[in-house]
């Protein structure tokens, strides 16, 4: 869980990166946040 | 580890040992140079620093040292005549171009403002640092890693995220351009480093120790006092410095939240200006001064350094 | 004598209050000791971050404190989340990122696997390599800009005299093609030390029998990098690549005195931009929520980064 969240972030990043697409862009913060949340929520319960 | 001990390669040849050194030496070497050019600049006259092709060789003079702590004014050479004679070395370096000392710099209060607050922030952060890590050592917090992480995790906010909200409220409290203001600002921003440092290195102290101490009478207190303080001494200084270069060198908090009385050097430097621009020797000589003591510190610092820019995590 | 301070501080206590510190539950003290720290972070992070975070809904300028101050619901973050000048600053960050982490990613792991060949006096020079990253960002890209002063800068000087490019046309903060490299250039020389510090480590956290039994099994000097040496290292490596990650995201001090964004916005990267609106066009509401989103992002990475920090610290 804790993987899938920190790809999420990474996909965030990616998506405030790119140079392609300005929707991209403006969903990038959303999913930032939505792994960071889950990142905190899945580290409390360790498998 | 310290940076003399290696072990991990099976015995490297003596021509793979040549080439990794001279390759080695080469990069220091040319990483080095910028510093050795900021310190022959500061003894270059503003001619010499300006000259091309640039001049390696060159007539020493410590006139971008004169034109760092004083204002000058340009005057008539019947003006400069009429005077007594020059007072000093200085005086008499400035009169040259035709100008005359009008009176200090801001650069020796700015220099003060950088001691005073770097000292203090480092006193503060390091005395609660000290009592936070001992206390996540050796007691049972509840929710210790939420808060560890907690700690941490505000190291990271960005400089000026964080400047917003601290310049309203700061001027809501008359805390704006304060030494007060930015002790408390860089406390806040190292005591992160120094809780997580400092808990390291009260780990490594044996509880036996207390427990010994607590045995003979002493209350916990007397106990940490007397026992665990004088242990953790290296660990107290070697978080000391690392606090301390971190208050040094700030520019962000500095540029935005000081203007002029608590203003420290780091923004000020770049604004040390000459007729026509930058006063490259006078930059220099400021920008010399403001990193002896850090280089000093580089050197103690060698065997802790890698345990300080990991928060304590890779300790050997 | 802290002996002697630890009997002064006892005595000079009143002793009402020095009994009561004696009485102490352990659990007490524990709080007691934690608490200030918590606060002063309290104070100083946390009571702001909430301040931004209300500020990012409104319309409030700090340098018009007397106006009334409208709620704007979610209008700021979607303005800045479909403003292409922000998405070009952060392209412009992205550039910036990317590069400074692979130049120093390959050169600080290339320098330390060298060091570790053990050679005479390699401690020396070591030190003298870790020198720049301790300095201040600011005061040394200051000086940058001398270096890079077309014709009289050294570096200028050393450009032209190799390539043979007339002095006066090595414009590294002026020209729009050169300027983020001029900034990329001082972050890989200042930060590559402390990508090599933290390589080295990892170099020599491999137990050397590891080494041993692939001579046994006559590994390949390739294979043996391949297959051991790297692998080992990444955890080092990856600590390092997502520090620095996190610094270079929110840089500011050090292009802010280099090129101060310019020339025209061609380095203005994320912390340039937000410097720009809350400080310069005083667009407080709205940079709020441009330091909220920073923000989220590098709290994003700081998650990663403990989990990181807490699998090397295992090791």
């Amino acid at each position: 869980m804790e993987n899938i969240a920190t790809a999420i972030i990474a996909i965030g990043f990616l998506m405030l990166f790119q140079p392609f697409a300005l929707a991209l862009y403006t969903y990038s913060f959303i999913t930032m946040l939505a792994g960071t949340v889950m990142f905190i929520i899945v580290s409390k319960f360790p498998e | 580890m310290s940076l003399t001990t290696a072990h991990s390669v099976v015995a490297p040849s003596s021509n793979a040992k040549l080439i990794a050194g001279t390759i080695i030496i080469a990069y220091a070497l040319i990483s080095i140079v910028p510093l050795l050019w900021i310190f022959a600049t500061s003894f270059k006259t503003p001619p010499d620093s300006i000259a091309y092709p640039p001049k390696v060789v060159f007539q020493p003079s410590i006139e971008g040292y004169c034109n760092l702590f004083t204002t000058r004014t340009r005057q008539t050479p019947e003006y400069i005549n009429a005077l007594g004679p020059a007072t000093g070395f200085c005086d008499e370096t400035v009169r040259k171009r035709n100008m005359v000392i009008a009176g200090p710099s801001n650069f020796l209060p700015r220099f003060v403002n950088s001691l005073i607050i770097a000292f203090g922030s480092t006193f503060c952060a390091v005395f609660l640092g000290t009592l936070s890590a001992y206390g996540f050592s050796r007691f049972k917090v509840p929710l210790a890693d939420d808060l560890l992480f907690f700690i941490l995790s505000t190291r990271f906010m960005p400089p000026i995220a964080v400047a917003i909200p601290i310049y309203l409220m700061y001027r809501e409290l008359g805390l704006s351009d304060t030494a007060l203001g930015m002790i408390l600002l860089y406390t806040a921003v190292n005591v992160s480093l120094a809780v997580w440092l400092l808990k390291g290195f009260i780990d490594e102290i044996p509880r036996e120790y207390e427990e010994a101490a607590m045995i003979d009478g002493y209350t916990r207190l007397q106990a940490f006092w007397r026992t665990v303080l004088p242990q953790a001494t290296t660990g107290i200084a070697a978080t000391a410095i690392f606090c301390l270069i971190f208050a040094w060198n700030e520019y962000a908090f500095a540029a935005l939240l000081t203007s002029g009385t608590a203003q420290t050097a780091p923004p000020f430097i770049p604004t040390i200006i000459g007729e026509g621009g930058q006063d490259w020797p006078a930059v220099a000589a400021g920008t010399t001064i403001f990193l002896v003591p850090i280089l000093v510190f580089t050197i103690l610092l060698r065997k802790q350094l890698l345990r300080g820019i990991t928060f304590g995590a890779v300790r050997k | 004598m802290l002996d002697r301070t630890a009997d002064n501080v006892a005595r000079a206590t009143p002793e009402p209050l020095a009994k009561k510190i004696r009485g102490i539950s352990d659990k007490g003290l524990a709080w007691l000791f934690i608490s200030p720290t918590i606060l002063l972070l309290l104070a100083i992070n946390i009571f702001p971050l909430f301040w931004a975070i209300y500020l990012s809904f409104t319309n409030y300028r700090a340098n018009r404190p007397n106006e009334v101050v409208k709620n704007l619901g979610l209008a700021n973050y979607r303005r800045i989340l479909g403003d292409q000048d922000i998405w070009i600053a952060m392209q412009t960050t992205a550039h910036f990122v990317f590069w400074t982490i692979l130049l120093q990613t390959v050169i600080g792991f290339t320098l330390a696997w060298l060091i570790d060949r053990k050679f005479r006096g390699h401690a020396f020079w070591t030190t003298i390599i870790l020198v720049p990253m301790m300095l201040s960002p600011a005061v040394v890209g200051n000086f940058w800009r001398f270096l890079y002063e077309p014709q009289i800068g050294l570096f200028s000087y050393v450009v032209s005299f190799v390539t043979g490019i007339p002095p006066t046309n090595v414009q590294m903060l002026s020209n729009v093609e050169l300027a983020p490299w001029a900034i990329i250039i001082v972050d890989t020389w200042m930060w590559t030390p402390y990508v090599m510090l933290i390589c080295l480590a990892g170099l020599r956290s491999i137990p050397e029998y590891i080494y041993e039994a692939a001579e046994v099994d006559r590994a390949s000097n390739w294979r043996q990098f391949w297959s051991i040496t790297l692998p080992m290292a990444l955890p080092f490596i990856m600590l390092a690549v997502l520090f620095r990650g996190i610094e270079n995201f929110k840089m500011f001090d050090m292009v802010n005195l280099l090129t101060g964004g310019g020339p025209g916005s061609t380095t203005e990267v994320a912390s340039i931009t937000l410097k720009r609106q809350a400080f310069e066009s005083w667009r407080t509401g709205y940079s709020s929520a441009f330091a909220i989103i920073l923000f989220v992002a590098v709290f994003g990475l700081a998650n990663i980064y403990v989990k990181a920090l807490n699998k090397v610290k295992q090791r």
